[in-house]
């Protein structure tokens, strides 16, 4: 029984960690050719290349770092307090089925439909208008997120807080906020990687001139450059693995 | 009159909760309100403390309107069923909370919340947190955190029908003699009849949303309604 259980494990770390490690490898193979094994020779020539002034991969990962903070960084308060709002109203489940709406629509259909909008704004192929394009996504999905957190304890919270003397500002930083630290951090990581692999919506709107690293991404492909699209797709899946520590390490521990 | 309630009506839709409820309560004195549960004592202790608007009415406090006056500058505390202690603050920050949002030095804080500590015989547990304390031991908290502050009038709104008998009785005999020491005047309602009569200086029953208050203990425990008589029948009759 337990050698079988260690058997499951070692199976599901290995189905993990392989993809990882093979491309890995395709990032560091210089020539690998059928029916080789291995490579025949290996080399960081490729990953010294993306540090080169102007490397695409590097203007994409950063055009992602910035879009993907900026999302999180805007979407998430602002959901925390609206959807606040939102659950104090009598017709609070209107505005939640509202909420909803943008997920009922393909990301690229969506961005089509609003596409006109962006034009006339003049935010066609901007980083702002990609962050506003993607605010529409990651914004309602923090409503859905935070209404489940809006009790009738909280709000009596905030109501002994009013009155021992607190004001707004007060109730919202010394214990609102703290007693919602745990769900903060989640809707934190899940903006920033809804934005992070979103790839319809910022094609669409960016139109080529925002590239990110889920664009690189599927361009490496497009060119069969197996270096750097193996390369680019380990440092795409850098965030959540970084993401997943910080979950197990700060969140699982405080359950 | 410390305290001047004077007709005070609520309703919730075409439901009326409060109907031209009135009454006075003079400094130092707690005024027990009796009554089942959903005849309106919580909404008149929500709109006393600023948490809920009357439709109609006016609350006095020392000769002073505070029907506009929000919650927060009111001055009044609400002390729930359940004691809402800060669970990510420890005892100490917990009693501290009010001195803090009102920027005491930490000095002052400390010593206060100290002799506080002391008062409540909460000593060896200032650095536990909520979920380490009994029952009883948080009401305890949450009373020096609300009665830290000095706040003029104090609300209580069955704080402690979620505890055991045997705690109830020994909290009840603790917030006699805070009550005393610090000089408190607190609107107390409860379900529980001999709580009533223990607590209170003054005595109301409230039912349907109305309230009436008695002159005396003696015109509560003869009235009728307030069901103290069927209780003194049962006691002779068993």
């Amino acid at each position: 029984m337990k050698t079988t259980k260690k058997g499951l494990l070692f199976l599901l770390l290995g189905s993990f960690v392989f993809p990882l490690l093979f491309m890995a490898m395709l990032a560091l193979a210089v020539s690998w050719r059928f029916p080789g094994i291995m490579p025949s020779a290996l080399s960081f020539d490729t990953i010294i290349s993306i540090f080169s002034k102007g490397n695409n991969l590097i203007i994409g990962l950063t055009n992602s770092l910035i879009i993907a903070t900026s999302v999180s960084i805007l979407a998430v308060p602002a959901a925390f307090a609206i959807s606040r709002q939102i659950s104090r109203q009598q017709n609070k489940h209107m505005l939640l089925l509202c909420a909803y709406l943008p997920f009922t629509l393909s990301p690229v259909v969506y961005a089509a439909c609003l596409n006109y909008y962006f034009v006339l704004g003049g935010l066609n192929g901007t980083l702002i208008g990609v962050i506003l394009a993607q605010l529409i996504i990651v914004f309602p999905f923090n409503i859905i997120l935070f209404m489940s957190h809006w009790n009738k304890q909280l709000e009596s919270y905030s109501d002994l807080v009013a009155t021992l003397g607190g004001n707004k500002q007060q109730t919202y930083f010394k214990v609102i906020i703290p007693l919602s630290g745990k769900i903060l951090m989640i809707a934190f990581f899940q903006s920033f990687l809804i934005s992070w692999f979103e790839f319809g919506l910022t094609k669409f709107i960016g139109i080529g001139q925002v590239q990110t690293l889920t664009i690189r991404v599927y361009q490496y492909i497009g060119e069969a450059n197996v270096q750097l699209s193996a390369l680019s797709s380990l440092i795409l899946i850098l965030p959540p693995l970084f993401l997943l520590w910080i979950n197990k390490r700060i969140i699982y521990h405080q359950v | 009159m410390f305290i001047k309630i004077d007709h005070i009506s609520k309703s919730f839709g075409s439901q009326q909760i409060l109907q031209d409820v009135s009454l006075q309560l003079r400094a130092h004195d707690t005024l027990s309100i009796l009554g089942k549960s959903g005849c309106g004592k919580t909404t008149l202790l929500k709109i006393i403390a600023g948490l809920l608007q009357p439709d109609n009415g006016d609350i006095i406090i020392n000769d002073i309107l505070i029907n506009d006056t929000i919650a927060s500058k009111r001055d009044i505390v609400y002390i729930f069923q359940e004691p809402l202690l800060f669970p990510h603050l420890n005892v100490f920050d917990n009693i501290a909370f009010g001195l803090k949002l009102r920027s005491h030095k930490v000095p002052h804080i400390n010593e206060t919340v100290s002799e506080m500590i002391n008062e409540l015989q909460l000593n060896g547990h200032e650095n536990k947190m909520p979920d380490q304390l009994s029952g009883g031991q948080k009401q305890r908290v949450a009373f020096g955190r609300a009665i830290i502050i000095k706040p003029k009038l104090l609300l209580l709104d069955e704080p402690f029908g979620n505890l055991d008998t045997e705690t109830r009785a020994t909290m009840q005999v603790l917030f006699k003699q805070i009550c005393g020491t610090f000089g408190i005047t607190s609107l107390f309602v409860t379900h529980d009849l001999k709580e009533a009569l223990l607590m209170g200086d003054k005595f109301g029953y409230m039912e349907h949303g109305n309230l009436k208050i008695f002159d005396n203990k003696n015109a509560f425990i003869n009235d009728t309604v307030t069901g103290v008589q069927d209780e003194i029948d049962f006691w002779k009759n068993l």
